[in-house]
């Protein structure tokens, strides 16, 4: 198998509950780059995923707003 | 204009100003308004006492949260060695939320949606209080890791030493967190909108 096969596999069996794990870890540490790999493979071919990716971005903010001007802005 | 000038000497009304901001920051941390309320005035006083320390070299804002972090941490660990919070039955029904969410092939059971441009909601009042709601409305360990995280911005590291899990474990309730929170939001307000 060729190098990009090995990952052609690998990125088949990620599921989206594998996936969601990893762009959760993304906000709390730098994941290796075979992980930042199999994200970006998983997220060019999966709108779920990339909803949930801006989701937990937004929440990260909202919680910075929320601290800076309360619910009453 | 969050951002304030340093004068040489702090005057107790520039010190007061931060009340609010601490009391949130307190609120989402403790869940307990009484104990929120507590640990900031406990900083505000320490604040006063201490405000020829102050150095200048960060914001008063900045230099306040320092202190309200310490006397929240405070209280979380004697909060633990009081009443620690057990795991049992609702970490199992939380675990049993995060499988609801996925089919039996890892898919989700329902697709994350497109919640569209972040500052449309940022900016909406009704939403930031259904987020406060939502928020406030965590599971109490999950909540308690999440703020630490996302409020006091501690690494996993620490996160899990005052939590006494291990670092996959940490990894688990902060995925957990995430995932309720937005179930949340896309119920009580991407969903309607």
């Amino acid at each position: 198998m060729s190098g990009n096969e090995v990952v052609r596999q690998i990125v088949k069996k990620l599921t989206c509950r594998d996936i969601s794990v990893l762009i959760s870890r993304q906000h709390e540490e730098k994941l290796t780059a075979v992980e930042k790999l199999w994200l970006r493979f998983h997220l060019f071919i999966c709108t779920g995923c990339r909803n949930f990716q801006n989701n937990t971005r937004l929440i990260r903010a909202a919680l910075k707003q929320y601290l800076d001007r309360g619910k009453d802005q | 204009m969050s951002e304030e000038t340093i004068s040489p000497r702090l005057d107790s009304a520039e010190i007061e100003r931060h009340r609010n901001y601490l009391l949130r920051y307190a609120s989402l941390q403790l869940r307990d308004a009484g104990a929120a309320e507590d640990a900031v005035q406990d900083t505000l006083i320490a604040g006063l006492e201490g405000r020829d320390r102050f150095a200048g070299n960060s914001s008063v804002k900045t230099w306040l949260t320092g202190i309200l972090k310490h006397k929240i941490i405070d209280h979380i660990r004697r909060q633990s060695r009081e009443q620690p919070l057990v795991a049992g039955d609702s970490d199992a029904s939380e675990a049993e939320a995060v499988d609801a969410l996925f089919l039996e092939n890892g898919h989700w059971r329902q697709r994350p949606s497109d919640w569209g441009d972040p500052d449309k909601a940022l900016e909406n009042k009704a939403f930031m209080a259904v987020f406060e709601q939502c928020a406030k409305n965590m599971p109490a360990k999950t909540a308690r890791a999440f703020m630490m995280r996302e409020v006091m911005e501690l690494d996993t590291t620490d996160i899990c030493k005052e939590l006494d899990v291990s670092t996959t474990n940490c990894w688990v309730i902060l995925h957990r967190a995430r995932l309720s929170l937005r179930e949340c939001l896309e119920m009580k307000w991407f969903g309607k909108s």
